[in-house]
């Protein structure tokens, strides 16, 4: 019988008002295992994590044992129990930039632990830390240890979070949606560094995501949570069959499947792209000198009226930077944008001329809550965007116009008073839609506006633009990293790599017939049953990884190290 | 130092000689935009003599054209040479430097008040959440909406008169005997300073608090202590830095009102009284005086914040 590094019994998490979002949670993790929480976005598996790293906010009250290592650490004085997870367990978070200090080092980081909990002195705190890096597959680890945060990628940060909870060699990774910020290829990478860790260490973990292909790959078990519980536990490589629970059933169904889409009758586009280039100039690798990095080379492509175009590609590829300059937030430094026959190459000076744009196309982010002013309430965010466009009209009829575009977004009225704060990923994601669509636009342009909600909240919102689509003839231009969700929607795609264009076409052609390697590579990265992920780019790390992307050979797509 | 930082450099020195130049001729026409005579106005509100209207004539050159006119003070100031007071009748520089000292002690004075109690209970609302924090923030709404000229005169009653603990009126003599004179005038002007950097302070320190990589820290196991050092501080300085700039000169213009209150006669006083007089040559130098302060103390700041936060100097860039 192996050891029980992680026992929860009958955990319980209360809200301020006394409502129970986590109600009698088991759950055990064994040394070495892999065990899955997954579900839904509010399903409590967060609040259940958090709960076991001490990390609940006030007024969250969490009652039950919760067994590290066979110490309990609600019967624990703080100060030990502190000790307990500083050196049993480490934890692995959503979005690695937001977790690391923006004005330290990542030496600084790896050293922090070491020093202030294991008491090493700092120089041997730096070799060590040098080590880690080398063990997450990060190269040059004495360089990364000089940078700062926002000189890495955030596949490479990502690994730096995983390298740092390794100081303490703790038995136990709690890892909290640790790939959902990550494109598919930096996912698997990040994945397969896991597994490696699992195989050399015996490294436990407590494995969240909303991605049930995901936990089915990677996991031993996978527990099942919806509303605060845990509905059903299932073997991973039989979870398919296993699956008792209504809601399993969903969650299983919920993976994208193709929509596809009939062609466009040929008729002037609506956006005609030539010939785009955008280079930087940025430190070289070495120091010193300045080099150019080409961010986008040679792009076009069209768009044509109420059709639908996705633009895939890996972080780095100049997908969002191609989005960027059509809508005018960067200046090409070369090439043609044609919308609706009209140049807009320049980027305008006039607030009229960003107006007159705004009424053409419009922008949907990655980030409802940073996109979104948390002190409006969906309301007033959304009569203030139709009034930049309609600005003599009266109250009645911007009242009016605002229920007819939460009706568009299928929100109910009552949260139309809520603010961003009150309302959940999906819901904040439909008034950012809504709010686009205020301008009565002809294009309108998605850059990894899903990528952050959860896949049935993505689901909703995909189906809910191609119907906005259908209805209101608004084009819709697409970037992500995700190929199912390009899948969904769009009728026509884009592959980009390192600035450049690898293959484009009709959807169905691309994606079921791909004649470029990456576009095989890309669809070899998406989890899958039978999945095993590996690291295929184990150059990536070797430079700046913006410009690693850049001048990559192309690889073996069968994943050769 | 890579090109482009002497690069940024100096485009951040050439900025800071264009705001001064600016600011000196908007002092320089203050001499043009005074109703009736120059001559009249330039002597401060006396009836001028044949002699004075002679030197004024000399001294600013009134038969010249303007911009010869401005070039010439410009280059007098430059040299040193600031001018004669018509009011009291002595070189402005010898106006000034007695008195010079007595304000900036009381400004270092406050400085140091603000920095302990505001930023000091700033932290304190911070990290103890509930009833500290609500004592704090009534505080300072009630300190932010008091005058500091009403704070000095209650002040001087319970400390001067009831309780006698502090003198009320002068300088006094020698250093100690310096800062024991100026508590009062200090603490005066720092009570609407103290509660304005005591919210700044604590804004910035809950924002961090709350932020994702102080928890990362947490869960990390790094002492309290230690994450309030490195994370939080370090990370709400910038913030804090960038408001201590404008503080620290606000104070030496603000300083004029203790000064009054308190009978201290220094440079506040000297400036309000000489605008009181239209004693012009006084009021332009100390103007110029505050305006390069004001710059200079600026600039520091944008270098020590580049220096705790590299990428805020850095133009952003998306790859």
């Amino acid at each position: 019988m192996t050891r029980t590094v992680l026992d929860i019994d009958k955990l319980a998490v209360t809200g301020p008002d006394g409502q129970a979002l986590v109600a009698d949670l088991s759950l055990t993790v064994s040394a070495g295992e892999v065990v899955g929480l997954v579900g839904e976005s509010g399903s409590g598996k967060t609040l259940t994590v958090r709960a076991v790293a001490g990390l609940l906010s006030d007024g969250l009250v969490a009652s039950g044992t919760i067994r590290v290592d066979g110490e309990n650490l609600a019967e624990l004085p703080e100060q030990h129990a502190r000790a307990v997870r500083a050196r049993r367990l480490g934890m692995v978070f959503q979005t690695p930039r937001a977790h690391l200090n923006p004005l330290r080092t990542i030496g600084d980081f790896m050293i922090e632990a070491l020093v202030a909990v294991g008491g090493e002195k700092p120089a041997a705190a730096e070799s060590r830390a040098a080590e880690l890096l080398a063990e997450v597959g990060i190269a040059d680890p004495e360089r990364r240890l000089r940078q700062r945060p926002s000189e890495l990628s955030g596949g490479l940060l990502q690994r730096v979070m995983i390298a740092a909870t390794l100081a303490m060699d703790p038995p136990l990774l709690l890892a909290d949606e640790i790939t959902t910020a990550l494109d598919v290829t930096t996912q698997e990478e990040v994945m397969a560094v896991l597994a490696d860790l699992r195989r050399s260490r015996g490294l436990a973990m407590l494995f969240i995501t909303h991605d049930l292909a995901l936990a089915g790959a990677v996991c031993d078990r996978i527990a099942v949570m919806q509303g605060g519980r845990i509905v059903e536990t299932l073997q991973a490589e039989t979870m398919r069959a296993d699956a008792q629970h209504p809601y399993t059933q969903r969650l299983l169904s919920a993976t994208l499947p193709p929509d596809l889409m009939q062609g466009e009758p040929a008729t002037e586009p609506v956006l005609v792209v030539d010939g785009l280039r955008k280079t930087y100039s940025v430190r070289s690798a070495s120091g010193g000198h300045r080099e150019e990095f080409v961010a986008v080379d040679e792009v076009g492509f069209t768009l044509a009226p109420g059709g639908s175009l996705g633009i895939v590609g890996e972080s780095g590829s100049g997908k969002s930077t191609t989005a960027r300059i059509i809508c005018g937030l960067e200046r090409a430094d070369s090439g043609i944008i044609l919308v609706k026959g009209e140049d807009w190459t320049r980027v305008p000076r006039s607030t009229t001329g960003w107006r007159r744009r705004a009424r053409i196309a419009q922008m949907v982010f990655q980030d409802p809550y940073q996109s979104l002013d948390r002190r409006q309430t969906a309301r007033q965010c959304l009569r203030e965007a139709i009034s930049v466009h309609r600005p003599r009209e009266s109250r009645p009829a911007l009242d009016a116009r605002v229920d007819e575009l939460l009706e568009a977004v299928l929100l109910t009225p009552d949260l139309a008073d809520r603010r961003p704060r009150s309302l959940s990923g999906g819901q904040r994601q439909r008034v950012a839609i809504a709010r686009a669509l205020a301008a009565e636009p002809e294009i309108l342009v998605l850059d990894e506006a899903v990528s952050a909600l959860d896949v049935t909240t993505q689901v909703e919102i995909l189906t809910l633009l191609d119907r906005i689509r259908r209805e209101t003839g608004v084009a819709l231009l697409m970037i992500s990293h995700d190929l199912s969700a390009v899948r969904r929607v769009c009728d026509h795609v884009v592959v980009m790599r390192g600035g450049r264009i690898e293959e484009s076409g009709p959807i169905a052609e691309v994606l079921d017939r791909p004649r470029a390697d990456y576009t095989r590579l890309l669809l070899a990265s998406v989890p899958h049953e039978g999945w095993v992920p590996q690291r295929r780019i184990p150059t990536r790390t070797a430079a700046l990884p913006t410009i690693a992307t850049s001048n990559l050979p192309i690889l073996d797509p069968q994943g050769e190290r | 130092m890579g090109a482009r930082t002497v690069r940024r450099l100096l485009s951040k020195i050439g900025a800071l000689l264009l705001t001064l130049f600016l600011s000196s001729v908007v002092i320089f026409s203050a001499v043009l935009l005074t109703p009736g005579d120059p001559v009249v106005a330039l002597a401060g509100g006396v009836r001028p003599t044949p002699e004075m209207i002679d030197a004024i004539r000399e001294q600013y050159q009134l038969d010249q054209p303007v911009w010869v006119q401005y070039l010439s003070w410009v280059g007098s100031v430059l040299t040193g040479d600031l001018g004669t007071s018509f009011v009291y009748k002595t070189e402005v520089i010898d106006l000034i430097a007695p008195r010079f000292g007595i304000t900036f002690l009381l400004v270092i004075y406050t400085l140091v008040l603000i920095v302990v109690f505001g930023v000091g209970s700033g932290i304190l609302a911070a990290v103890r959440r509930g009833r500290v924090e609500q004592a704090v923030l009534v505080g300072t709404s009630l300190g932010v909406a008091m005058p500091t000229f009403v704070v000095a005169i209650v002040l001087i009653w319970i400390f001067g008169r009831v309780l006698g603990w502090f003198p009320v009126y002068g300088p006094g003599e020698g250093l100690l005997d310096n800062l024991y004179h100026l508590t009062l005038p200090a603490v005066s002007l720092a009570v609407l300073y103290i509660a304005y950097i005591s919210r700044i302070t604590r804004g910035a320190v809950v924002a961090q608090l709350s932020s994702e990589h102080v928890e990362t820290a947490r869960v990390r196991g790094i002492p309290p202590s230690r994450i309030f050092r490195r994370h939080v501080f370090l990370n709400a300085s910038p913030q804090l830095l960038s408001v201590a700039g404008t503080t620290i000169a606000s104070l030496f213009a603000v300083a004029a009102i203790a000064e009054h209150a308190f009978g201290l006669g220094g440079i506040g006083v000297l400036l309000t009284e000489a605008a009181a007089r239209k004693d012009l040559p006084v009021v332009q130098t100390l103007s110029l005086m505050l305006v390069a302060l004001f710059v200079v103390l600026n600039a520091m700041v944008d270098v020590v914040i580049a220096i705790i936060d590299p990428d805020s100097a850095r133009p952003r860039r998306d790859a």
